[in-house]
């Protein structure tokens, strides 16, 4: 009476050593990583003009935020399109601490995030009963109640018109000022801003690490892949969820309060459902799950159509604006190329531009073990 | 093996339909401490529904479930698990993206304390923790052969190795009951028996009691102490490996009634 299922064919051929090569790989990491941070250090004294500076300094923003999506779609798997809701709620609330309160940043800033963050847990009882698609559009929700906030609070946000931004000062210095000492310029408004935007967001990527390699990041990734399989590990799903929108919420805040005090002034306008999904695409096109994904993301999501812009300047038969009758403006081609070139990297790889980037480093690493 | 002295789960009379499909009908047992105990019975007799009752998935309309007298009825599966019952998946149910250490590392989630700001800085406990729970891990990644592959990322391994991965991660839970669903389903002759050693000497060095519900029979028969047979969710029969082979109901249930 041997009622034995009969094998399928399941898995792959045993590959039992794969420790040494991924030890390869993290180093691999280190240097690129070592790289990076020189690189980011050095790029303010490199002559860059303004305009790519400012394209720089948005990016890096933008990765702030890009790294609360990855806590809660990477790492958490729940869509939120809510994003820019929260981010708008860090704004407000650096912004009357900042210029009403008088505040210095490092008490707006934390405060950003203080807020935001509470938002989030708030709203979360609500987005961890509904799943997938049900609760991106429940996301969207909070979109839609923040315009109208923002709109009609107008003692906080100060209506259509928009208001003054918290503003960052070191040593009684306003940063949109540059940074001077003794009567000379140290440092241009660019290059203060870079390195203060830069410096929060290594703060805000070591605590993603730091998530991503303790109990909080494997919780997540075991709810995200199977929450049945995690509630019966001894994971508790509804609270891992809860904290992963905390946490989401905390960094959207921290963003949205540097990107209004970098510009100097916001209005409701500008925290739309678009701008959540810009910061969905950005991880998607880095690299879900990873915090390189979200940095790269962010970078390219800011920097790809600028340079398409400017590349359009040298090509034939486009017009620089939009005067000239019916052509095909920058701005437009510019659109077009950035789209095609979205498809294309996702089409080439999947996984985003996180891989892509590791693809040359593993081609050029399996022929020297091919040589040998 | 150890003696047999309390009860440690007592399913009592647990009743589960799914829209008229009685799927369990008043199934009474227990489990004694330390004891591997097994449910047999054809397919849809109602042994995974019985798993998932006891773990907290499904929460059967009558009856009632305790472990070391408390009651689990109502309670999710995380609390479940954190009062001492660890699973296996019929399906392997392992993190495919993590790696086998941080597979494991998930079942010491209950033995860490350390809240999400802590994790985030990392500085005093959940650093400690975290120490802690990698030495901890290795014990149990060393007692099922899997020590070789912890930083090997789980889904690139063969079906075999996960279902050791899997067993491996329920043991890390330190659990008093472990529950084995279909453990070596899909295995060759070599892996089955290799699994079976395995399951004994976790029973026999870490003293935790096994409920398993299994199809390959000379495996059950081979390592039960006791067994137990459902048929169209109804116990038919209970005692010794050896009094259940016999008993004509099992023997019908499985070859049909019209021997």
């Amino acid at each position: 009476m041997t009622t034995t299922v009969s094998a399928p064919p399941t898995g792959s051929a045993p590959q039992p050593e794969v420790a040494p090569a991924r030890r390869r790989r993290v180093r691999a990491g280190t240097i690129g990583l070592v790289a990076w941070l020189l690189g980011m250090v050095l790029v303010p004294w490199l002559g860059i003009s303004d305009l790519w500076m400012g394209v720089g300094i948005f990016a890096i923003i933008a990765a702030v935020g890009a790294l609360g999506i990855q806590v809660i779609m990477g790492f958490t798997g729940q869509i939120s399109l809510g994003h820019s809701a929260f981010m708008a709620i860090g704004a407000y609330s650096s912004a009357w601490l900042g210029v009403e309160q008088e505040q210095p940043f490092w008490v707006w800033l934390p405060a950003a995030a203080l807020v935001a963050g509470l938002a989030g847990a708030l709203f979360a009882p609500i987005a961890v009963r509904i799943r997938g698609l049900y609760l991106a559009v429940g996301t969207i929700a909070l979109v839609f109640i923040g315009a109208y906030v923002w709109e009609t609070w107008t003692t906080v946000s100060g209506g259509a018109g928009g208001r003054l931004a918290a503003p960052v000062e070191i040593n009684g210095q306003d940063l949109l000022d540059g940074y001077w000492s003794g009567g000379t310029q140290v440092m241009t408004l660019f290059q203060a801003w870079w390195y203060f935007a830069f410096a929060v967001l290594l703060v805000v990527m070591v605590l993603t690490w730091n998530i991503r390699r303790s109990r909080l990041g494997r919780s997540m990734l075991a709810v995200r892949d199977r929450d049945l399989a995690a509630g019966v590990v001894g994971i508790p799903v509804t609270q891992t969820k809860t904290v992963a929108f905390a946490i989401s919420s905390a960094f959207a805040g921290v963003s949205g309060a540097l990107l209004t005090a970098y510009m100097g002034y916001f209005t409701p306008g500008q925290w739309s459902l678009m701008l959540s999904i810009d910061f969905i695409a950005m991880v998607v096109i880095g690299g879900l799950g990873t915090i390189t994904g979200a940095v790269l993301g962010a970078f390219f999501f800011r920097a790809v159509p600028e340079v398409v812009n400017w590349l359009s300047a040298y090509l034939p038969g486009i017009s620089q604006d939009a005067k000239v009758d019916g052509g095909v403006t920058a701005p437009l081609l510019s659109q077009f190329v950035y789209g095609l070139l979205i498809v294309v990297i996702l089409i080439f790889e999947p996984r985003g531009l996180n891989q892509l980037c590791r693809k040359p480093f593993r081609w050029i690493q399996q022929r020297r073990e091919g040589a040998r | 093996m150890a003696e047999h002295a309390t009860d440690l789960l007592e399913v009592d009379g647990i009743s589960l339909s799914f829209s008229g499909v009685k799927a369990l009908d008043g199934v009474t047992f227990s489990v004694r401490e330390g004891e591997v105990f097994a449910v047999i019975g054809p397919n849809g007799a109602g042994k995974s529904s019985l798993f998932n009752c006891i773990s907290g998935v499904y929460r059967p309309q009558a009856g009632s479930v305790r472990f070391g007298g408390d009651e689990l009825i109502g309670l999710k599966p995380h609390r479940v698990a954190r009062k001492g019952i660890a699973r296996t998946f019929q399906n392997v149910e392992v993190f495919p993206a993590m790696t086998v250490q941080e597979n494991l590392l998930l079942a010491r989630d209950g033995f860490m304390k350390a809240g999400p700001l802590s994790c985030m800085v990392r500085i005093g406990r959940s650093a400690r923790e975290e120490r802690e729970a990698v030495v901890a891990v290795q014990r149990y990644a060393e007692m099922l052969r899997i020590d070789h592959l912890l930083s090997a990322p789980v889904g690139s391994l063969p079906h075999g190795t996960q279902k050791r991965i899997e067993l491996a991660r329920a043991l890390a839970m330190e659990p008093r009951l472990i529950l084995l669903d279909e453990p070596v389903a899909g295995m060759n002759h070599d892996e089955t028996s290799e699994m079976g050693e395995a399951i004994r000497t976790v029973n026999r060095e870490v003293g935790v009691a096994i409920l398993l519900v299994e199809h390959d029979m000379t495996m059950v028969m081979g390592i039960s102490d006791r067994v137990c047979a459902l048929d169209f969710g109804q116990r038919i029969a209970l005692g010794t490996p050896a009094e259940v082979a016999r008993d004509a109901l099992v023997v019908n249930a499985y070859l049909g009634g019209a021997l």
